[in-house]
């Protein structure tokens, strides 16, 4: 925080400065479908499966 | 000036008579002080200015901010690292603060209380009458 000259700091707990964070997903996420929100200063990130990796069935075949 | 007496430790409400047990924060606050006024910035993400309850009574200016408990349906939670609850904390007036010009504002889940300090009374000259 830049205090101006006759200003003066009581009391910090306060962060300041820019936040960074990278996050490993369990999956792969297709970027078109996924889409952000900053709201109230909370980020809501909604991070669409890609395609190819949704589960699949695999099915059986008699022999 | 302000004081306060509280640790950065949750708190938990005692007095809340609710059914759901809904954890009680402090919210992390800046205190400083101008020319004119003194000003604090506290931090609420995830509330908005409609949640907010800010009282003075006496020498005692509380501030409460409501958290909406985020429902995710066919959702499972996975990962948590953050914990959902209100935010609440008091703070001790002095007087030199004047009252009734406290203004809030809240802008992307910081909270601005502007505490304006009270104009020095005029230094006043008494004149004094012969008896």
């Amino acid at each position: 925080m830049k205090l101006n000259e006759g200003e003066s700091l009581h009391r910090s707990e306060r962060q300041s400065g820019s936040f960074v964070r990278s996050i490993k997903l369990p999956f792969r996420a297709d970027a078109d479908k996924s889409s952000a929100q900053f709201k109230h200063g909370l980020l809501t990130l909604t991070l669409s499966r890609a395609e190819a990796d949704l589960p699949r069935k695999i099915a059986v075949k008699a022999e | 000036m302000i004081q306060n007496d509280t640790s950065l430790e949750k708190t938990t409400q005692t007095q809340d008579k609710s059914a759901t047990r809904h954890a009680v924060f402090m919210p992390r606050a800046d205190i400083y002080e101008t020319k004119d006024a003194l000003v604090v910035l506290a931090d609420m993400p995830g509330v908005d200015e409609h949640a907010v309850d800010i009282s003075l009574e006496k020498d005692e200016l509380s501030v409460r901010g409501s958290v909406k408990v985020p429902s995710f349906d066919n959702q499972r939670l996975t990962h948590e690292e953050y914990a959902v609850g209100d935010f609440a904390r008091s703070f001790t007036i002095g007087n030199d603060i004047d009252r009734a010009n406290i203004s809030a504002t809240l802008k992307n889940g910081v909270l601005k209380l502007v505490l304006p300090k009270a104009q020095k009374a005029l230094a006043q000259k008494i004149a004094v009458k012969g008896e």
